[in-house]
């Protein structure tokens, strides 16, 4: 047997292996083209940096290819997606050592764009802005997942308990919860101001 | 990441709702959508280099050692010979018995067997440990017929022989 031989058999035509990986890589781009901005979004909304939501986004679409033979069960694929980078970046969270506050809000406050409004205005609105994170960041972990999850309405209260691996009834529980630690929490500050 | 407050921000409060939007109004960087199809490509080429150098390593491998491969290989065929030969001899059909006359030479050590057949008993006990299998041996010839293999069963009735083995025995 020589190596001829087994390089012949590998030259040949679309396998039908073949033919499967192409339909899955141009699945595969569909969902990017899709789903990667709001993906980012959600990257976003845990890593208030840009270039790491954008590596938990990529790292997201890596597995997805991996495991592109799975790609044909799945029904929800906006849903299972969001799952998929959420993990990541609540992973990236827990391992990363703690980074100065201040870095995260200067990369926030990027997402307000000063047009009509003069610099002082901006910068009150940061400020604002600023504080309402610092007090989300400080509710119970649960509370606070569900609550950056609801900012997206696209996704309703069912498939926010499917993405935590929880209950509808356990996503509008905490969600009450966490609106009302938060509302408690502002007053509180701003009778202190 | 276009946002753009309302114009009388600095006398409002804002609200955590609003906050919240931010982040699922925030537009990602730009060119996000084409580094991920690049990620992706470099990464299925990976993927296929990889799967080409472990066969080009098993090629390798065997071209470098040619008595293995040898080796190897003939060690394929032989075991494959082995099966088939094996295949071969237990489906051959059993050799037909010796028919002998009584009192000839070589008679003493050959198999008797009445050419009208004889009758086989009714029930044999099985004297070996298989249970369940009857043993009937070589050389029994039921109503003429080819011997049975040494599995098989006996129908019950069974048409009756004129002459019966023990004629031969005599």
């Amino acid at each position: 047997m020589s190596s001829a031989q087994i390089a012949g058999w590998m030259g040949t035509t679309v396998t039908p292996a073949q033919e499967e990986s192409g339909n899955s890589a141009a699945l595969i781009s569909a969902l990017v083209e899709q789903y990667s901005t709001m993906l980012y979004r959600v990257a976003y909304s845990v890593t208030r940096n840009a270039s790491e939501a954008e590596d938990a986004v990529q790292e997201a679409f890596l597995r997805v290819l991996r495991h592109r033979d799975e790609l044909g069960e799945i029904r929800d694929h906006r849903v299972w997606l969001i799952r998929i980078v959420w993990n990541i970046v609540l992973d990236k969270k827990r391992r990363a050592k703690s980074r100065p506050e201040a870095e995260d809000i200067e990369d926030f406050s990027r997402l307000l764009v000063s047009a009509e409004i003069s610099a002082d205005e901006y910068a009150i609105a940061a400020q604002q802005h600023a504080q309402i994170l610092v007090q989300i960041d400080q509710l119970p972990e649960k509370e606070r997942r569900v609550l950056l999850l609801s900012a997206f309405e696209e996704l309703s209260t069912v498939q926010i308990a499917s993405i935590l691996g929880t209950t509808d009834s356990a996503v509008r529980a905490r969600l009450f919860r966490a609106r009302k630690q938060l509302q408690a929490a502002l007053e509180k500050q701003r009778r202190q101001q | 990441m276009n946002f753009v407050p309302p114009q009388n921000s600095t006398c409002r409060e804002i609200s955590p709702e609003e906050t919240l939007r931010l982040f699922a109004k925030a537009n990602p960087p730009a060119g996000l959508k084409e580094r991920i199809e690049i990620r992706l490509s470099q990464e299925q080429t990976l993927q296929r280099t990889a799967k080409a150098s472990r066969w080009s390593q098993q090629i390798f491998f065997f071209s470098a050692h040619p008595r293995l491969a040898t080796a190897s290989l003939l060690g394929a065929v032989c075991l494959m010979a082995g099966f088939g030969l094996h295949h071969l001899h237990s489906s051959a059909p059993l050799p037909p018995p010796i028919r002998m006359n009584p009192g000839s030479m070589g008679a003493a050590g050959a198999i008797r067997v009445a050419p009208a057949g004889v009758r086989a008993p009714e029930a044999i006990a099985p004297t070996s440990s298989l249970a369940g299998r009857e043993n009937h041996g070589r050389g029994v010839v039921i109503s003429g017929k080819k011997p049975l293999p040494k599995s098989a069963v006996v129908p019950k009735n069974l048409p009756q022989a004129e002459e019966s083995a023990d004629q031969g025995k005599k």
